[in-house]
């Protein structure tokens, strides 16, 4: 009888320890926020927080952690909440905000995350993707979080330019180039939401380590 | 969910808005913000050690109701 095999996972041997930083870090803010899942989202969270120079031209162009985090709030996190017409209850003198605030005090974000799954069986951030059977995810200090799917997509980016630079691993540049490329999940509204269109990032993110000369990973 | 519906028509009504565009998407977006809450509050019960019959009384809905809508989710956490 044969098994099928795991396929090992893609993240380890193909970071530089700079770049892991940055899954491990979108772990943690994943994490923090209560939220069930690891997304490019939260490594993007991370990544514009990093001291490389990729991160400072996300940071002159406005993409700062605390600007990520606040749409990954609005568009998941507190996702309890995120969805619903603010507008229409305004009108009827309800501040969601304020029901928010109130509820992740009395709560915690992870009773408010653990409900959001609870109240949409099926997540927002993809119509085939189920966090009740996940795949490949991380799995540190006893929490197991599932990956969303923008983060093998991610992945496949970093691999397909590392092998058509013939770099030995995917430094943080790559990386930063490959998870401002993804479709999917909650990164593309993010910068929608932040006004600067991923292809600007892109370039800037090369530039800025064109000009300070990171020497390829070879 | 009756009484939440009532509740929030009422409130509504309160606000005094003729438009049915403005009140009717404030009526559903109150509905979704009460399930939202009930949710919460259920978990939160159900981890206090309540019983379904203790909650439904306050939710003003039978034990089966309640047992229905949140038993598979809740019932764990209990």
């Amino acid at each position: 009888m044969t098994r099928r095999r795991r396929r090992p996972g893609l993240t380890v041997p193909l970071l530089t320890e700079e770049a892991r930083a940055i899954p491990m870090g979108g772990f943690e803010h994943a994490r923090r926020l209560g939220l069930p899942y690891v997304g490019c989202e939260h490594w993007l969270i991370a990544l514009a927080g990093a001291d490389h120079p990729a991160a400072a031209a996300l940071r002159e162009h406005g993409v700062t952690p605390e600007r990520v985090e606040e749409q990954v709030v609005r568009l998941s996190g507190g996702g309890l909440f995120g969805d619903l017409d603010a507008e229409a209850l305004a009108a009827v003198g309800i501040d969601v905000d304020a029901v928010r605030d109130r509820m992740t005090e009395t709560f915690g974000l992870e009773a408010l995350s653990r409900a959001s799954h609870a109240a949409r069986p099926r997540p927002i951030i993809g119509p085939r993707w189920d966090p009740r059977r996940p795949g490949p995810g991380v799995h540190a200090n006893g929490v197991f979080l599932p990956h969303g799917p923008d983060v093998g997509q991610c992945l496949r980016n970093a691999r397909a330019e590392q092998l058509a630079r013939h770099d030995a691993q995917v430094g943080v540049e790559l990386l930063a180039l490959s998870l401002l490329s993804v479709t999917k999940g909650l990164v593309p509204p993010i910068l929608a939401a932040l006004g600067t269109p991923a292809a600007t990032l892109r370039a800037a993110v090369a530039d800025a380590c064109r000009a300070t000369g990171e020497p390829p990973q070879r | 969910m009756l009484t939440a519906m009532e509740t929030s028509a009422e409130i509504a009504e309160a606000a005094g808005s003729t438009d049915p565009e403005v009140g009717l998407r404030a009526v559903a977006a109150l509905r979704m913000l009460t399930e939202r809450l009930e949710i919460l509050q259920v978990d939160n019960a159900r981890r206090l050690g309540w019983s379904w019959q203790d909650i439904a009384v306050r939710l003003g809905v039978t034990k089966q109701t309640v047992h229905r809508k949140h038993g598979t989710r809740a019932g764990r956490l209990g």
